[in-house]
């Protein structure tokens, strides 16, 4: 292989692994048609989904910088007993709980509201943080 | 990823943690009972009993799956799990389907704090519901199981289980409108939430009279009138009250035997792996065997077995001083990747799955449930319960 060649090859290497590595984690953002099973309201919203369609947030914090995630990079929240974490979360950010069913899923989802900038994001994906990125979901196990 | 941990033990005294969480810590260690030889000392939450061997073969990991028996999956939201954990196992395979929620109301009730013992430890007192209904109290399952065989309980259908945190704070709010408490006993979350229909509702001279606020007390207590709610209001003098008696009223007259057919109280199994002594609790290390084969004779046999386990590094990310303490059903056991691995059921919902990171994997069968490896299960559970 020619020099010239190997070089290339390294380029291009390179500029992928650039690309994957600030690549964002939302696979697709789109509008969605929110229906809250709590009070009777439909909202239609920008959501950023990732490959797991209950792993969601707001179209204005997928570049994690809006309000609520500038906290949840301060905060330290104990392992709590029995609850759900992401509610502990939600709660300590000021948020507020809502279930939601939409189109890309057919069961209902909880999400933290926040009415401040109406940014928003599932439980599922706040309870990935780790201190850093959201982790996403886990490789399911068939069973 | 977890952090590395030392293997060698060190002692863990009670960390700084929340008064609410104490009372489940306490009560949990009172009542343990030891079994077995050595003695490790709880580790931090990525693995806080280490050193776990697995035992099981390929043969004796055969496939079983209960899970239909147990029904959806349920959202306990506040720090119920030991209640929606008995009812799960009082509700297998049986046709009447009993409320959680009363359950824990009942559990409530008895929990106590039996006072200081070690410097960490709570002031002695009871809870009260409306502590319970947002707070993080825990209880024991096998006592809840007796309690509710002994006293009978309510049906889902008449006092639903779901929606601890909405419940709390909806309930908060009407109280605070009524004036039996004060602005300063408003959940944070309820400070975000869209009250208007209710304050519109109360200070119309029709109380109650809002649709959205008659769409939500028939969905929180399906059996109650507004003027009923409205009139148990005004003669609760605490929030604590008007909860107790919106459950007293629902169930008056709806309360079956909550003994599941064919057992009784001398049916429940219960094993306890953990120990305190001198304010350090410690784990004991052949307990944990002696715990799974329960769990697998329980499945071989058809029969789902609560689990009591140490969430962090599991299904939480862990944190340096403090654990999770929560409860689950072992709902079943495949042998998959040269392991042998338990479908967990979990009370956070269908929609809850565990993320990356983290050492259980989320189930790809059933939402709202998890998969465990048997060294998980021995590194993390320090009691079970089952209806024989």
């Amino acid at each position: 292989m020619s020099l010239a060649l190997q070089v290339s090859n390294r380029l291009i290497l390179l500029i992928t692994l650039f690309c994957l590595s600030t690549a964002s984690a939302f696979a697709k953002c789109e509008e969605v048609n929110f229906v809250s099973e709590d009070v009777d309201k439909t909202e239609k919203a920008e959501a950023c989904f990732m490959s797991d369609p209950t792993y969601f947030i707001s179209r204005n914090c997928q570049d994690l910088s809006c309000g609520f995630i500038k906290d949840l990079k301060k905060i330290e929240h104990e392992v709590e007993a029995g609850m759900r974490p992401g509610a502990i979360l939600c709660e300590m950010l000021g948020g507020s709980l809502e279930s939601v069913i939409y189109s890309r899923v057919n069961f209902t989802v909880r999400r933290c509201l926040f009415e401040k900038d109406k940014s928003f994001i599932s439980l599922n994906l706040l309870e990935s943080w780790d201190g850093e990125k959201f982790r996403g979901p886990s490789t399911p196990v068939d069973l | 990823m977890p952090r590395a941990i030392p293997h060698a033990s060190w002692k863990f005294q009670f960390p700084p943690i929340r008064p609410r969480m104490k009372y489940f810590t306490l009560s949990l260690f009172i009542l343990s009972i030891a079994h077995g030889q050595t003695k490790l000392e709880v580790q931090d939450g990525a693995t806080p009993f280490p050193g776990a061997v697995p035992r099981m073969t390929k043969e004796a990991c055969t496939s079983v799956d209960i899970s239909d028996g147990l029904g959806p999956v349920r959202n306990q939201t506040a720090g119920t799990c030991y209640a929606f954990t008995a009812v799960d196992l009082m509700n297998y395979n049986n046709p009447d389907r009993y409320s959680a929620l009363h359950l824990a109301t009942k559990m409530q009730q008895k929990l106590r704090s039996p006072g200081k013992t070690c410097p960490n430890d709570p002031e002695p007192g009871p809870y009260t519901t409306f502590d319970y209904i947002g707070g993080f109290h825990g209880g024991l399952v096998h006592q809840s199981i007796a309690t509710g065989m002994k006293e009978g309980l309510c049906p889902e259908s008449i006092l639903p289980s779901s929606d601890g945190v909405l419940k709390k704070d909806y309930l908060k709010v009407l109280a605070y409108y009524q004036g039996v408490i004060g602005e300063c006993e408003l959940p944070q979350s309820s400070k975000s939430v869209d009250f208007a229909d209710i304050r519109e509702a109360l200070e119309s001279s029709t109380r109650f009279s809002s649709e959205k606020v008659q769409e939500e007390l028939r969905r929180m207590y399906p059996v109650l009138s507004p003027v009923t709610i409205e009139t148990l209001a005004a003669q609760s003098s605490s929030s604590d009250e008007f909860v107790k008696k919106l459950t007293q009223e629902s169930c008056t007259g709806q309360t079956k035997t909550g003994v599941p057919p064919g057992k009784s109280p001398a049916n429940i199994k219960n094993f306890n792996n953990m120990v305190r002594k001198d304010c350090v609790r410690t784990f004991v290390d052949e307990g944990r065997y002696q715990m799974l084969e329960e769990i697998n004779r329980a499945l071989s046999g058809g029969i789902p077995t609560a689990v009591s386990y140490i969430t962090g590094g599991l299904i939480q990310p862990p944190k340096e001083r403090s654990h999770g303490f929560h409860g689950g059903i072992v709902a079943g056991r495949k042998w998959i990747g040269g392991k042998c691995q338990y479908l967990i059921r979990n009370s956070w919902g269908p929609d809850w799955k565990v993320p990356a990171g983290l050492k259980a994997r989320s189930s790809a069968k059933h939402p709202g449930y998890f998969v465990a490896t048997e060294e998980q299960l021995l590194e993390h559970v320090f009691g079970t319960t089952s209806i024989e």
